[in-house]
C-alpha cells in the first residue's frame, strides 16, 4: 500500500510538471502566434499600401503624359501592326536570310 | 514520577463507534479527489491543446474586397487609415510640435496648429484625419507629448477619375452607397479575393480620354460612352461625363452626379435605323435589291416626315443608302413594311423596352411608348419617341456582331463564354447584311469621321432634337453614334452619346461632326488594348499595311 502511494505520488508530480511544460509551451506558442499575426498583418497592410502607391503611380491619367513627354511613346497605330505573312514584304531586301545550320555543328 | 503512556493513541472513547467510517469517509474522499486530479493531468498531458487555445482571438471585421479590373489592375483598396489627436495640456511647447508635424504632413498650417494646441484649457484636439500608416509612423518616430492615434480603414480609389461612376463610393462606415460598391456591397463587405470586373482600364481611360477631348473640341453639357465585347457581353469600358472623383464623392457637381451611360435616358435618333431594317430582313419584308422612292415626304396622321438632308438620287435609293445617308423617309418606309407589331415585338428582344437586367449597378428602364401605332412606329424607326440608356442600346447592337445573338451586359470575371445566356434575335445572314451596310454608312456615307484605320470600323449615326416644354427644340441635340468593328470579324460594340455638343469650329451640331469622330477616336485608341489586330489586305494587294477607308470591298 505504501509502495503504492509513492508510485501514485511520483505520477502526480510528473503530470504536474508535464502540465506546467505544456502550459507554458502553449503560452510561449500563443505568444509567438500572435507576434506573427501581427507581423502578417502589419505585412498585408504595407502591401496594400504599395499597391495602391503602385496603382497611383501607373495609372494612366499620369503614366501617359510621361510616357509621351520622357519617352516620345504614343499610343500604338494600326501602322505599327503587321501580319505574319506581310513581315518579309515590310522587311524588303534588308531581311537579312536565315542561315541554316550546318549538320553535325556542336550546339551552343 | 510518572510513566509516559505511549498506548494513549489507541485508546478511543469507548463510545465513539463512527470513527473509524468517518476516516475510510474522508480517506474515499481525499482519493476521489486525487484521481480526478491524476486524471486530467494525463489528459492534460497526453492530449493536444484544449479547446480554448484552438479559439484563439475573435475574428476581426472583414477587411472590404479589393476591385480590380480584367487584368488584375487595382481600381479600389481598403487601407489602413489613422486619425491624429492630441491633448493640448500633455503638451510643453505647442509651437515646437506644431514645426515637428508639420515636417513630416506638409498640409499643416503651423501657425493655425500651434494656436490649436495652445489651447491648455482643452483636453482633445483633432490634427489631422486618415493619414496612412506610413505617415503615422514617421509621426511616431518624432516621439512628441501628448498625441494620440485612432485607428480606422479608408476607401481609396487610385485611378482617381478613372471609372468613377461605375465604381462609385462608400460612405464614412465603409458601406457601399454608389455603383459597384453599393450593388455587391455584401459581397464586397465580406472582404476576400478581388472583385474583377470585366472592366479594361487601359479602354476605359481611353474612353474617358476621347470625352474629355469631345468637351475641348465642342460645347456640351454632357457625354456618355460604352465599349461591350459582343461575344460575352463584357462590358470593357463603360463612362459618363463630366467625370467624378470617389476619393472626393463631395466635390461632384450637379452635372457631374448622374451616371449618363446608365441611368440616364436619351431619345437615341437615326441609331434606330440599323434595327428597323434588320426587322425588316428578318421579316422578310426587305431584299437586298428593293429600291425606295424617298423624295416626297410622308405624311402620316398630322406629322410629316422628312429628310434634312435630302439624297442625291431619292427616286431611286437601296436600303444601303437609306442607312448610309439616313434617310427619315426611307427608315417609314421600311417600318410601314414591318408594321408596328412586329416593330415592337423585334425592339422588345433586343431587350429595348424593358429594364437592362443584369448583375451590377441599377439601370433605368426605359421610356417606351403608351400605344403602338402606326405614328409611333414611324417616329421609332427613326429613334424618336422611345427613350432608353446609353448602356441598353450599346447592347441591342450586340447581335450584330456576334451573328444575332442577344446578350445581357456581363459586369464580372469572370466572363465565361460557355455561362453565357444567349437569345437569337436575329439571323447570322441579317447581322452580317446590317454590319455591311454600317460599314458603307462609315465608308461612304454620315459616318465617314468614325473611320478607324485598320478597324473597318461599321456604324451609323443619330442627331435627336431634344424634347422641350413646346415640342422638340431644333437647337438642342443628342448625337450618337453606334458601331461595330472590325466589320469584317465584328468583336466590340462601341456607343458614343453627346448631349447638346456643338462643335467650336462652327461645323453643324449633328452626330455626323460630333459623336462620329469622337467614336472614331475611341476606337482607333482603345482597340490595340481590346487585342483587337487592324485589317490587312491581302498580300497581292500591294504594300502591307492596315486597310482603309477607301478600300470598299471589305464586305
Amino acid at each position: 500500500m505504501k509502495h503504492l502511494a509513492i508510485i501514485g505520488g511520483l505520477v502526480v508530480v510528473g503530470l504536474a510538471v508535464g502540465v506546467y511544460r505544456a502550459k507554458l509551451g502553449a503560452q510561449e506558442n500563443e505568444a509567438r502566434i500572435e507576434t506573427l499575426q501581427g507581423e502578417i498583418e502589419r505585412a498585408s497592410e504595407e502591401i496594400a499600401v504599395l499597391k495602391a502607391e503602385e496603382a497611383y503611380l501607373t495609372r494612366p491619367e499620369r503614366i501617359g503624359p510621361l510616357a509621351r513627354e520622357r519617352l516620345g511613346l504614343a499610343p500604338a497605330s494600326p501602322d505599327q501592326f503587321t501580319a505574319v505573312e506581310m513581315l518579309s514584304r515590310r522587311v524588303g531586301a534588308e531581311a537579312a536570310p536565315v542561315q541554316q545550320p550546318t549538320p553535325g555543328a556542336a550546339e551552343q | 514520577m510518572t510513566e509516559p503512556d505511549f498506548h494513549a493513541r489507541d485508546r478511543r472513547p469507548s463510545g465513539d463507534r463512527w470513527g473509524p467510517w468517518r476516516a475510510r469517509l474522508v480517506a474515499g474522499t481525499l482519493a476521489l479527489v486525487f484521481a480526478v486530479i491524476v486524471g486530467r493531468s494525463a489528459q492534460i498531458s497526453f492530449s493536444g491543446p484544449g479547446g480554448n487555445a484552438a479559439a484563439g482571438p475573435a475574428p476581426e471585421a472583414a477587411r472590404r474586397a479589393d476591385i480590380v479590373d480584367r487584368n488584375g489592375d487595382l481600381l479600389a483598396t481598403s487601407l489602413a487609415a489613422w486619425s491624429l489627436s492630441a491633448d493640448p495640456g500633455a503638451i510643453w511647447d505647442a509651437e515646437e510640435v506644431a514645426r515637428s508635424l508639420a515636417g513630416v504632413l506638409p498640409e499643416l498650417d503651423v501657425p493655425e496648429l500651434t494656436a490649436k494646441l495652445s489651447a491648455r484649457d482643452r483636453r482633445f484636439v483633432w490634427i489631422v484625419r486618415g493619414i496612412t500608416p506610413r505617415q503615422k509612423q514617421a509621426v511616431f518616430a518624432l516621439g512628441l507629448e501628448g498625441l494620440r492615434f485612432e485607428e480606422d480603414m479608408r476607401r481609396v480609389y487610385p485611378g482617381g477619375r478613372l471609372a468613377g461612376h461605375l465604381l462609385g463610393f462608400t460612405d464614412i462606415d465603409g458601406k457601399g452607397v454608389e455603383g459597384v460598391e453599393n450593388a455587391f456591397d455584401d459581397r464586397l463587405s465580406k472582404g476576400g479575393a478581388p472583385f474583377r470586373l470585366t472592366l479594361d482600364a487601359g479602354a476605359q481611360f481611353a474612353l474617358e480620354a476621347e470625352l474629355d477631348h469631345a468637351f475641348e473640341t465642342f460645347t456640351m453639357k454632357g457625354g456618355a460612352g460604352v465599349i461591350v465585347d459582343a461575344s460575352n457581353g463584357a462590358i470593357r469600358a463603360i463612362a459618363s461625363w463630366p467625370a467624378i472623383d470617389p476619393n472626393r464623392p463631395g466635390d461632384r457637381t450637379d452635372a457631374a452626379k448622374p451616371n449618363r451611360a446608365m441611368n440616364s435616358l436619351f431619345e437615341l435618333g437615326s441609331i434606330y435605323k440599323p434595327l428597323i431594317v434588320a426587322a425588316a430582313l428578318e421579316a422578310g419584308e426587305l431584299g437586298p435589291d428593293d429600291i425606295f422612292d424617298v423624295s416626297t415626304p410622308i405624311r402620316i396622321g398630322s406629322a410629316t416626315v422628312r429628310d434634312s438632308h435630302p439624297l442625291d438620287h431619292p427616286g431611286a435609293v437601296t436600303a444601303t443608302d437609306i442607312l448610309a445617308y439616313s434617310s427619315n423617309i426611307g427608315a417609314v418606309q421600311i417600318a410601314q413594311r414591318v408594321g408596328p407589331g412586329r416593330q415592337k415585338a423585334f425592339l422588345s428582344d433586343l431587350g429595348l423596352l424593358t429594364r437592362p437586367d443584369f448583375e451590377g449597378p441599377g439601370s433605368a428602364a426605359p421610356l417606351t411608348p403608351a400605344e403602338w401605332d402606326k405614328l409611333t412606329a414611324a417616329t421609332v424607326s427613326y429613334g424618336h419617341g422611345i427613350s432608353v440608356t446609353p448602356l441598353a442600346f450599346a447592347m441591342s447592337f450586340v447581335p450584330f456582331a456576334n451573328g444575332g445573338y442577344r446578350l445581357q451586359p456581363l459586369l464580372l470575371e469572370p466572363g465565361d463564354d460557355a455561362g453565357v445566356k444567349r437569345k437569337q434575335v436575329m439571323t447570322a445572314a441579317t447581322a452580317e447584311a446590317v454590319v455591311s451596310m454600317l460599314r458603307q454608312t462609315v465608308l461612304t456615307g454620315t459616318g465617314a469621321n468614325a473611320e478607324a484605320r485598320g478597324y473597318e470600323v461599321a456604324g451609323k449615326t443619330g442627331t435627336a432634337e431634344k424634347p422641350g416644354p413646346d415640342g422638340y427644340d431644333p437647337d438642342r441635340n443628342i448625337t450618337s453614334f453606334a458601331a461595330v468593328f472590325p466589320a469584317s470579324r465584328p468583336q466590340f460594340v462601341v456607343l458614343v452619346v453627346l448631349d447638346e455638343a456643338v462643335p467650336r469650329t462652327g461645323d453643324a451640331r449633328t452626330a455626323a461632326y460630333t459623336a462620329a469622330s469622337i467614336a472614331g477616336r475611341v476606337i482607333a485608341r482603345a482597340a490595340p488594348m481590346l487585342d483587337v489586330e487592324p485589317v490587312f489586305d491581302a498580300p497581292a494587294s500591294g504594300q502591307a499595311g492596315p486597310r482603309v477607308a477607301s478600300d470598299s470591298r471589305t464586305l
